[in-house]
Protein backbone atom coordinates (compact mmCIF):
# COMPACT_ATOMS: atom_id res chain seq x y z
CA UNK A 1 0.00 0.00 0.00
CA UNK A 2 2.65 2.37 0.92
CA UNK A 3 4.83 1.61 -2.14
CA UNK A 4 1.23 1.93 -4.69
CA UNK A 5 1.04 5.58 -2.99
CA UNK A 6 4.87 6.58 -3.68
CA UNK A 7 4.74 5.59 -6.77
CA UNK A 8 1.45 7.68 -7.63
CA UNK A 9 3.18 10.35 -5.96
CA UNK A 10 6.14 10.15 -7.77
CA UNK A 11 4.21 10.54 -11.33
CA UNK A 12 1.93 13.21 -9.80
CA UNK A 13 5.55 14.74 -9.06
CA UNK A 14 6.86 14.26 -12.23
CA UNK A 15 3.88 14.86 -14.42
CA UNK A 16 3.56 18.55 -11.98
CA UNK A 17 7.36 19.16 -13.35
CA UNK A 18 6.91 18.96 -16.48
CA UNK A 19 3.35 21.00 -16.62
CA UNK A 20 3.93 24.20 -18.78
CA UNK A 21 3.04 27.30 -18.17
CA UNK A 22 4.80 30.49 -19.94
CA UNK A 23 5.99 33.50 -18.44
CA UNK A 24 4.42 35.70 -20.26
CA UNK A 25 1.05 34.01 -19.76
CA UNK A 26 1.83 34.28 -15.83
CA UNK A 27 2.53 37.93 -15.67
CA UNK A 28 -0.64 39.00 -17.81
CA UNK A 29 -2.93 37.06 -15.22
CA UNK A 30 -1.39 38.87 -12.51
CA UNK A 31 -1.54 42.27 -14.01
CA UNK A 32 -4.92 41.84 -15.07
CA UNK A 33 -5.67 40.47 -11.58
CA UNK A 34 -4.40 43.39 -9.49
CA UNK A 35 -6.00 45.85 -12.38
CA UNK A 36 -9.30 44.26 -11.75
CA UNK A 37 -8.74 44.83 -7.91
CA UNK A 38 -7.16 48.30 -8.75
CA UNK A 39 -10.16 49.04 -10.43
CA UNK A 40 -13.14 47.80 -8.12
CA UNK A 41 -10.95 50.07 -5.08
CA UNK A 42 -10.77 53.57 -7.30
CA UNK A 43 -14.17 52.92 -8.19
CA UNK A 44 -15.12 52.53 -4.90
CA UNK A 45 -14.50 56.23 -4.15
CA UNK A 46 -17.46 58.10 -4.42
CA UNK A 47 -19.24 56.23 -1.97
CA UNK A 48 -16.51 55.36 -0.04
CA UNK A 49 -17.58 57.12 3.16
CA UNK A 50 -20.65 55.12 3.52
CA UNK A 51 -18.46 51.80 3.38
CA UNK A 52 -16.49 52.71 5.61
CA UNK A 53 -19.02 53.96 8.54
CA UNK A 54 -21.11 50.69 8.18
CA UNK A 55 -17.75 48.66 8.43
CA UNK A 56 -17.41 50.55 11.86
CA UNK A 57 -20.80 49.98 12.87
CA UNK A 58 -20.40 46.26 13.00
CA UNK A 59 -17.65 43.75 14.82
CA UNK A 60 -14.82 43.41 13.12
CA UNK A 61 -13.20 40.26 11.60
CA UNK A 62 -10.67 38.72 14.44
CA UNK A 63 -8.15 38.43 11.71
CA UNK A 64 -5.85 41.27 12.92
CA UNK A 65 -4.61 41.78 8.88
CA UNK A 66 -8.39 41.87 7.85
CA UNK A 67 -8.80 45.35 9.78
CA UNK A 68 -5.79 46.93 9.42
CA UNK A 69 -7.35 49.90 7.76
CA UNK A 70 -9.79 50.32 10.66
CA UNK A 71 -8.30 51.33 13.35
CA UNK A 72 -9.24 54.39 15.40
CA UNK A 73 -6.02 55.81 14.74
CA UNK A 74 -6.93 55.89 11.00
CA UNK A 75 -10.41 57.21 11.78
CA UNK A 76 -10.03 60.64 10.11
CA UNK A 77 -7.14 59.72 7.72
CA UNK A 78 -9.19 56.90 5.94
CA UNK A 79 -9.60 58.69 2.39
CA UNK A 80 -5.81 59.22 2.47
CA UNK A 81 -5.10 55.76 3.30
CA UNK A 82 -7.86 54.04 0.96
CA UNK A 83 -5.24 56.30 -1.79
CA UNK A 84 -2.23 54.75 -0.67
CA UNK A 85 -3.61 51.14 -0.72
CA UNK A 86 -4.87 52.33 -4.34
CA UNK A 87 -1.29 53.46 -5.06
CA UNK A 88 0.89 50.09 -4.06
CA UNK A 89 -2.00 48.07 -5.91
CA UNK A 90 -0.94 50.17 -9.19
CA UNK A 91 2.64 49.74 -8.29
CA UNK A 92 2.15 46.14 -8.60
CA UNK A 93 0.21 45.91 -11.49
CA UNK A 94 3.32 47.16 -13.19
CA UNK A 95 6.15 45.99 -10.66
CA UNK A 96 7.87 42.74 -11.41
CA UNK A 97 6.44 40.47 -8.41
CA UNK A 98 8.03 39.84 -5.45
CA UNK A 99 6.61 37.82 -2.35
CA UNK A 100 6.41 40.42 -0.43
CA UNK A 101 4.43 42.91 -2.75
CA UNK A 102 2.07 39.75 -3.56
CA UNK A 103 1.76 39.36 0.27
CA UNK A 104 0.91 43.31 0.86
CA UNK A 105 -1.50 43.06 -2.26
CA UNK A 106 -2.88 40.14 -0.67
CA UNK A 107 -3.71 42.15 2.92
CA UNK A 108 -5.39 45.09 0.89
CA UNK A 109 -7.94 42.74 -0.53
CA UNK A 110 -8.40 41.43 2.73
CA UNK A 111 -9.23 44.83 4.19
CA UNK A 112 -11.10 45.33 0.89
CA UNK A 113 -13.40 42.46 1.73
CA UNK A 114 -13.77 43.91 5.23
CA UNK A 115 -15.20 46.83 3.87
CA UNK A 116 -17.56 44.99 1.41
CA UNK A 117 -18.78 43.15 3.94
CA UNK A 118 -22.66 42.41 2.71
CA UNK A 119 -22.47 44.24 -0.80
CA UNK A 120 -19.61 41.41 -1.61
CA UNK A 121 -20.77 38.78 -3.95
CA UNK A 122 -18.72 35.76 -5.40
CA UNK A 123 -16.92 38.23 -7.38
CA UNK A 124 -15.02 39.38 -4.73
CA UNK A 125 -14.25 36.27 -3.11
CA UNK A 126 -13.09 34.52 -6.60
CA UNK A 127 -10.77 37.33 -7.29
CA UNK A 128 -9.45 37.40 -3.60
CA UNK A 129 -8.64 33.69 -4.03
CA UNK A 130 -6.66 34.26 -7.53
CA UNK A 131 -4.81 37.21 -5.00
CA UNK A 132 -3.93 34.75 -2.26
CA UNK A 133 -2.79 31.83 -4.85
CA UNK A 134 -0.60 34.62 -6.54
CA UNK A 135 1.74 34.79 -3.32
CA UNK A 136 2.86 31.38 -4.32
CA UNK A 137 2.99 32.18 -7.81
CA UNK A 138 6.20 33.73 -9.55
CA UNK A 139 7.38 34.77 -12.74
CA UNK A 140 10.85 33.80 -13.60
CA UNK A 141 11.37 30.61 -12.17
CA UNK A 142 14.45 28.35 -13.90
CA UNK A 143 12.87 24.54 -15.36
CA UNK A 144 12.93 22.32 -12.80
CA UNK A 145 13.42 23.91 -10.01
CA UNK A 146 11.07 23.71 -6.80
CA UNK A 147 9.91 27.29 -6.95
CA UNK A 148 8.65 26.41 -11.31
CA UNK A 149 7.17 23.53 -9.25
CA UNK A 150 5.07 25.56 -6.76
CA UNK A 151 4.46 27.88 -10.11
CA UNK A 152 2.96 24.56 -11.94
CA UNK A 153 1.18 23.45 -8.71
CA UNK A 154 -0.87 26.64 -7.53
CA UNK A 155 -1.77 27.08 -11.95
CA UNK A 156 -3.05 23.63 -11.32
CA UNK A 157 -5.17 24.50 -8.26
CA UNK A 158 -6.40 27.32 -9.93
CA UNK A 159 -7.70 25.62 -13.16
CA UNK A 160 -9.01 23.35 -11.09
CA UNK A 161 -10.97 25.02 -8.96
CA UNK A 162 -12.01 27.06 -12.12
CA UNK A 163 -13.31 24.10 -13.51
CA UNK A 164 -15.24 23.15 -10.24
CA UNK A 165 -17.00 26.21 -10.12
CA UNK A 166 -18.52 26.01 -13.88
CA UNK A 167 -19.49 21.99 -12.85
CA UNK A 168 -20.98 23.13 -9.75
CA UNK A 169 -22.75 26.31 -11.62
CA UNK A 170 -24.12 23.39 -14.22
CA UNK A 171 -25.05 20.89 -11.92
CA UNK A 172 -26.87 23.02 -9.04
CA UNK A 173 -28.97 24.09 -11.98
CA UNK A 174 -29.67 20.89 -13.76
CA UNK A 175 -30.95 19.58 -10.34
CA UNK A 176 -33.71 21.85 -10.68
CA UNK A 177 -36.94 21.51 -12.50
CA UNK A 178 -37.25 25.29 -13.13
CA UNK A 179 -34.03 25.40 -14.91
CA UNK A 180 -34.12 22.69 -17.04
CA UNK A 181 -38.01 23.84 -18.85
CA UNK A 182 -36.89 27.45 -18.90
CA UNK A 183 -39.06 28.90 -16.25
CA UNK A 184 -36.34 30.20 -14.14
CA UNK A 185 -34.36 31.89 -17.16
CA UNK A 186 -37.72 33.95 -17.97
CA UNK A 187 -37.19 34.91 -13.88
CA UNK A 188 -33.60 36.23 -14.42
CA UNK A 189 -34.62 38.35 -16.54
CA UNK A 190 -36.58 40.20 -14.47
CA UNK A 191 -34.98 40.47 -11.09
CA UNK A 192 -34.94 43.94 -9.88
CA UNK A 193 -31.75 45.86 -9.33
CA UNK A 194 -29.93 42.80 -11.49
CA UNK A 195 -31.55 42.83 -14.88
CA UNK A 196 -31.17 46.30 -16.75
CA UNK A 197 -34.51 46.62 -18.58
CA UNK A 198 -32.79 49.33 -20.87
CA UNK A 199 -30.77 46.04 -22.57
CA UNK A 200 -33.01 43.00 -22.01
CA UNK A 201 -35.49 42.55 -24.97
CA UNK A 202 -38.72 41.63 -24.50
CA UNK A 203 -38.26 38.30 -27.23
CA UNK A 204 -36.10 37.45 -23.83
CA UNK A 205 -38.72 36.36 -22.12
CA UNK A 206 -40.53 34.60 -24.52
CA UNK A 207 -40.95 30.91 -23.24
CA UNK A 208 -38.65 29.16 -25.74
CA UNK A 209 -35.65 31.43 -26.07
CA UNK A 210 -35.66 30.65 -22.18
CA UNK A 211 -35.57 26.84 -22.58
CA UNK A 212 -32.91 27.67 -24.93
CA UNK A 213 -31.14 30.14 -23.27
CA UNK A 214 -31.68 27.56 -20.14
CA UNK A 215 -30.17 24.97 -21.94
CA UNK A 216 -27.29 26.83 -23.46
CA UNK A 217 -26.13 28.29 -20.01
CA UNK A 218 -26.05 24.84 -18.18
CA UNK A 219 -24.42 22.76 -21.25
CA UNK A 220 -21.95 25.70 -21.86
CA UNK A 221 -21.05 25.27 -17.90
CA UNK A 222 -20.59 21.46 -17.72
CA UNK A 223 -18.50 21.37 -21.40
CA UNK A 224 -16.01 24.02 -19.98
CA UNK A 225 -15.42 21.88 -16.79
CA UNK A 226 -14.90 18.92 -18.75
CA UNK A 227 -13.75 20.07 -22.56
CA UNK A 228 -11.70 23.21 -21.61
CA UNK A 229 -8.47 20.43 -21.37
CA UNK A 230 -8.76 19.32 -24.64
CA UNK A 231 -6.78 21.69 -27.09
CA UNK A 232 -9.01 21.18 -30.08
CA UNK A 233 -12.14 22.69 -28.28
CA UNK A 234 -10.39 25.09 -25.63
CA UNK A 235 -10.31 28.04 -28.11
CA UNK A 236 -14.45 27.67 -29.03
CA UNK A 237 -15.24 27.22 -25.37
CA UNK A 238 -13.44 30.22 -24.31
CA UNK A 239 -15.02 32.32 -26.90
CA UNK A 240 -18.27 31.32 -25.78
CA UNK A 241 -17.20 32.16 -22.32
CA UNK A 242 -16.24 35.57 -23.78
CA UNK A 243 -19.83 36.32 -24.84
CA UNK A 244 -21.04 34.60 -21.90
CA UNK A 245 -19.87 36.95 -19.37
CA UNK A 246 -19.70 40.09 -21.15
CA UNK A 247 -23.56 39.34 -21.73
CA UNK A 248 -24.12 38.74 -17.49
CA UNK A 249 -21.97 42.05 -17.03
CA UNK A 250 -24.10 43.45 -19.12
CA UNK A 251 -27.98 42.48 -18.88
CA UNK A 252 -27.32 41.51 -15.53
CA UNK A 253 -25.71 43.98 -13.59
CA UNK A 254 -22.59 41.99 -12.90
CA UNK A 255 -20.01 43.76 -14.37
CA UNK A 256 -17.08 42.34 -11.94
CA UNK A 257 -18.50 38.77 -11.79
CA UNK A 258 -18.07 38.86 -15.93
CA UNK A 259 -14.25 40.89 -15.24
CA UNK A 260 -13.35 38.53 -12.58
CA UNK A 261 -14.28 35.12 -14.95
CA UNK A 262 -12.52 36.54 -18.01
CA UNK A 263 -9.33 37.19 -16.05
CA UNK A 264 -9.15 33.69 -14.75
CA UNK A 265 -9.78 32.69 -18.63
CA UNK A 266 -6.05 33.45 -18.90
CA UNK A 267 -5.20 30.61 -16.74
CA UNK A 268 -6.26 28.81 -19.61
CA UNK A 269 -4.55 30.84 -22.41
CA UNK A 270 -1.07 30.14 -23.74
CA UNK A 271 1.50 32.08 -25.02
CA UNK A 272 4.87 31.97 -27.10
CA UNK A 273 7.48 33.42 -26.23
CA UNK A 274 7.93 36.33 -28.67
CA UNK A 275 3.83 36.27 -29.38
CA UNK A 276 1.66 39.08 -28.28
CA UNK A 277 -1.73 37.80 -29.78
CA UNK A 278 -3.67 35.39 -26.90
CA UNK A 279 -6.35 34.34 -29.21
CA UNK A 280 -3.80 33.94 -32.00
CA UNK A 281 -2.02 31.40 -29.16
CA UNK A 282 -5.17 29.32 -27.70
CA UNK A 283 -3.87 25.96 -29.13
CA UNK A 284 0.10 26.19 -28.85
CA UNK A 285 0.44 25.24 -25.28
CA UNK B 1 10.95 20.15 -1.41
CA UNK B 2 9.71 18.63 -4.16
CA UNK B 3 7.88 15.47 -2.98
CA UNK B 4 6.19 17.93 -0.70
CA UNK B 5 4.91 20.43 -2.82
CA UNK B 6 3.48 17.53 -4.81
CA UNK B 7 1.90 16.29 -1.74
CA UNK B 8 0.64 19.80 -0.48
CA UNK B 9 -0.94 19.87 -4.15
CA UNK B 10 -2.01 16.82 -4.49
CA UNK B 11 -3.99 16.97 -0.70
CA UNK B 12 -5.80 20.40 -1.73
CA UNK B 13 -7.01 18.30 -5.11
CA UNK B 14 -8.57 15.85 -3.44
CA UNK B 15 -10.39 18.38 -0.69
CA UNK B 16 -11.62 20.26 -4.00
CA UNK B 17 -12.69 16.66 -5.03
CA UNK B 18 -14.64 16.10 -1.26
CA UNK B 19 -15.94 19.55 -1.89
CA UNK B 20 -17.57 19.00 -4.75
CA UNK B 21 -18.73 15.58 -3.83
CA UNK B 22 -20.26 16.84 -1.02
CA UNK B 23 -22.24 20.09 -2.49
CA UNK B 24 -23.56 17.79 -5.15
CA UNK B 25 -25.19 15.27 -2.09
CA UNK B 26 -26.46 18.19 -0.57
CA UNK B 27 -28.56 18.79 -2.97
CA UNK B 28 -30.41 15.41 -1.65
CA UNK B 29 -29.13 15.31 2.06
CA UNK B 30 -28.43 18.15 4.07
CA UNK B 31 -26.70 18.21 7.20
CA UNK B 32 -26.98 21.33 8.47
CA UNK B 33 -23.68 21.55 10.01
CA UNK B 34 -21.94 20.38 7.78
CA UNK B 35 -23.81 22.27 5.25
CA UNK B 36 -22.27 25.88 7.31
CA UNK B 37 -18.97 24.31 7.00
CA UNK B 38 -19.15 23.78 3.47
CA UNK B 39 -20.82 26.91 2.39
CA UNK B 40 -17.93 28.75 4.50
CA UNK B 41 -15.16 27.14 2.58
CA UNK B 42 -16.84 27.56 -0.65
CA UNK B 43 -16.59 31.63 -0.09
CA UNK B 44 -13.37 31.88 1.23
CA UNK B 45 -12.53 29.70 -2.31
CA UNK B 46 -14.89 31.48 -4.03
CA UNK B 47 -16.88 28.72 -5.27
CA UNK B 48 -20.80 29.35 -5.32
CA UNK B 49 -24.33 29.04 -7.39
CA UNK B 50 -25.75 32.03 -8.84
CA UNK B 51 -29.06 32.32 -9.47
CA UNK B 52 -30.31 28.63 -8.07
CA UNK B 53 -32.86 29.10 -5.79
CA UNK B 54 -35.94 31.23 -6.37
CA UNK B 55 -35.61 33.14 -3.34
CA UNK B 56 -32.24 34.50 -5.27
CA UNK B 57 -35.02 35.55 -8.46
CA UNK B 58 -37.56 37.39 -6.68
CA UNK B 59 -37.25 41.21 -6.26
CA UNK B 60 -37.38 42.73 -2.99
CA UNK B 61 -37.99 46.56 -2.34
CA UNK B 62 -37.52 48.68 0.73
CA UNK B 63 -38.77 52.11 1.60
CA UNK B 64 -39.17 54.13 3.79
CA UNK B 65 -40.16 57.68 5.54
CA UNK B 66 -38.58 60.02 8.56
CA UNK B 67 -40.27 61.62 11.18
CA UNK B 68 -38.44 65.23 11.35
CA UNK B 69 -39.58 68.63 13.25
CA UNK B 70 -42.73 67.16 13.65
CA UNK B 71 -43.97 65.67 10.34
CA UNK B 72 -43.72 61.99 8.50
CA UNK B 73 -41.70 63.11 5.26
CA UNK B 74 -42.50 61.58 1.92
CA UNK B 75 -41.66 58.02 0.92
CA UNK B 76 -38.53 57.76 -0.26
CA UNK B 77 -37.20 54.25 -2.16
CA UNK B 78 -34.03 52.70 -0.88
CA UNK B 79 -32.30 50.43 -3.73
CA UNK B 80 -34.03 52.16 -6.58
CA UNK B 81 -32.17 55.73 -6.61
CA UNK B 82 -28.82 54.06 -5.86
CA UNK B 83 -29.28 51.47 -9.45
CA UNK B 84 -30.43 54.12 -11.31
CA UNK B 85 -27.30 55.65 -10.56
CA UNK B 86 -25.15 52.62 -11.62
CA UNK B 87 -27.78 52.25 -14.61
CA UNK B 88 -27.82 55.99 -15.96
CA UNK B 89 -24.29 57.09 -15.02
CA UNK B 90 -21.85 54.10 -14.38
CA UNK B 91 -21.71 54.30 -10.67
CA UNK B 92 -20.14 51.02 -9.88
CA UNK B 93 -20.06 52.91 -6.16
CA UNK B 94 -24.00 52.98 -6.32
CA UNK B 95 -24.28 49.69 -7.41
CA UNK B 96 -22.41 48.16 -4.77
CA UNK B 97 -24.38 50.43 -2.35
CA UNK B 98 -27.69 49.23 -3.84
CA UNK B 99 -26.47 45.59 -2.73
CA UNK B 100 -25.35 46.46 0.51
CA UNK B 101 -29.28 47.80 1.26
CA UNK B 102 -30.43 44.70 -0.48
CA UNK B 103 -28.68 42.84 2.06
CA UNK B 104 -29.58 44.74 5.04
CA UNK B 105 -33.20 44.75 4.06
CA UNK B 106 -33.20 41.56 3.79
CA UNK B 107 -31.56 40.50 7.05
CA UNK B 108 -33.59 42.99 8.86
CA UNK B 109 -37.16 41.16 7.08
CA UNK B 110 -35.21 37.41 8.28
CA UNK B 111 -34.53 38.87 11.92
CA UNK B 112 -38.20 40.37 12.30
CA UNK B 113 -39.81 36.73 11.62
CA UNK B 114 -39.88 35.40 14.26
CA UNK B 115 -39.74 38.74 16.83
CA UNK B 116 -42.10 41.61 17.71
CA UNK B 117 -41.00 45.18 16.62
CA UNK B 118 -39.60 46.00 20.53
CA UNK B 119 -37.39 42.60 20.03
CA UNK B 120 -36.53 43.77 16.78
CA UNK B 121 -35.31 46.97 17.67
CA UNK B 122 -32.41 45.42 20.26
CA UNK B 123 -31.16 43.37 17.70
CA UNK B 124 -27.71 43.99 16.17
CA UNK B 125 -29.06 43.13 12.56
CA UNK B 126 -31.51 46.22 13.15
CA UNK B 127 -28.72 48.79 14.72
CA UNK B 128 -26.82 47.91 11.34
CA UNK B 129 -29.66 48.94 9.45
CA UNK B 130 -30.84 52.06 11.11
CA UNK B 131 -27.27 53.23 11.40
CA UNK B 132 -26.71 52.91 7.74
CA UNK B 133 -30.25 54.45 6.85
CA UNK B 134 -29.42 56.90 9.07
CA UNK B 135 -25.65 57.89 7.94
CA UNK B 136 -26.37 57.43 4.32
CA UNK B 137 -29.71 58.20 3.44
CA UNK B 138 -30.70 60.62 5.95
CA UNK B 139 -27.80 63.42 5.54
CA UNK B 140 -26.60 62.50 8.75
CA UNK B 141 -29.51 63.93 11.07
CA UNK B 142 -30.94 61.62 13.11
CA UNK B 143 -35.15 61.58 12.92
CA UNK B 144 -37.25 61.32 15.56
CA UNK B 145 -39.25 57.92 14.29
CA UNK B 146 -39.03 55.82 11.36
CA UNK B 147 -41.09 53.75 8.94
CA UNK B 148 -40.59 51.06 7.36
CA UNK B 149 -42.28 48.93 4.05
CA UNK B 150 -40.71 45.95 2.51
CA UNK B 151 -41.70 44.67 -0.15
CA UNK B 152 -41.55 41.80 -2.76
CA UNK B 153 -42.28 42.51 -6.05
CA UNK B 154 -44.36 39.77 -8.16
CA UNK B 155 -43.73 39.74 -11.98
CA UNK B 156 -47.31 38.75 -13.69
CA UNK B 157 -48.97 40.41 -12.91
CA UNK B 158 -46.74 43.23 -12.03
CA UNK B 159 -47.58 43.88 -8.00
CA UNK B 160 -45.81 44.37 -4.63
CA UNK B 161 -46.79 42.55 -1.64
CA UNK B 162 -46.20 43.81 1.69
CA UNK B 163 -43.95 41.47 3.60
CA UNK B 164 -42.78 43.86 6.69
CA UNK B 165 -44.09 47.18 7.95
CA UNK B 166 -43.24 49.33 11.22
CA UNK B 167 -42.52 52.19 12.43
CA UNK B 168 -40.15 52.40 15.78
CA UNK B 169 -39.15 55.87 17.88
CA UNK B 170 -35.25 56.69 17.44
Amino acid sequence: MKNKFDALLANFQQWLENYSFSDKSLSLFRRCVYLLLFLKMVLLWPQLDVFYQHTLSRKLPDFIFSRLLFYPVFYNWYYMLWGLACSVVAFAIYHKSTRLLSVIVFVIGLNYLTLMYMADNLADSLLHFFIFSLIFIREGAEKGTPRQMLNNAMLLILQVQFCILYFLNAYGKMVIAGWRDGSFMQLVWRIPYYADVRFVPQWFLNPWVGVFTAWFVMLFEMAFAFLIWFKPVRKWLLLCGLLFHIGIAVFLSLPDFGLTMLVGYFLFTHYKPGHTSALANLNNP
Amino acid sequence: MKRLIALAAGCILLFFLALTISAMVSVVVKVHRVENVRLRVQKYCGLGVLFNRKSTLTGKATAYRLYKKGQWQSWQQLQQPLYSKYAHAGSYAALKHSRLDINLSDNLYSASKDKTVEELKGTKIYKEFTQHLLYSHSNGTAPDSLEISYYQIHNAPDSLELLLTFKAGL
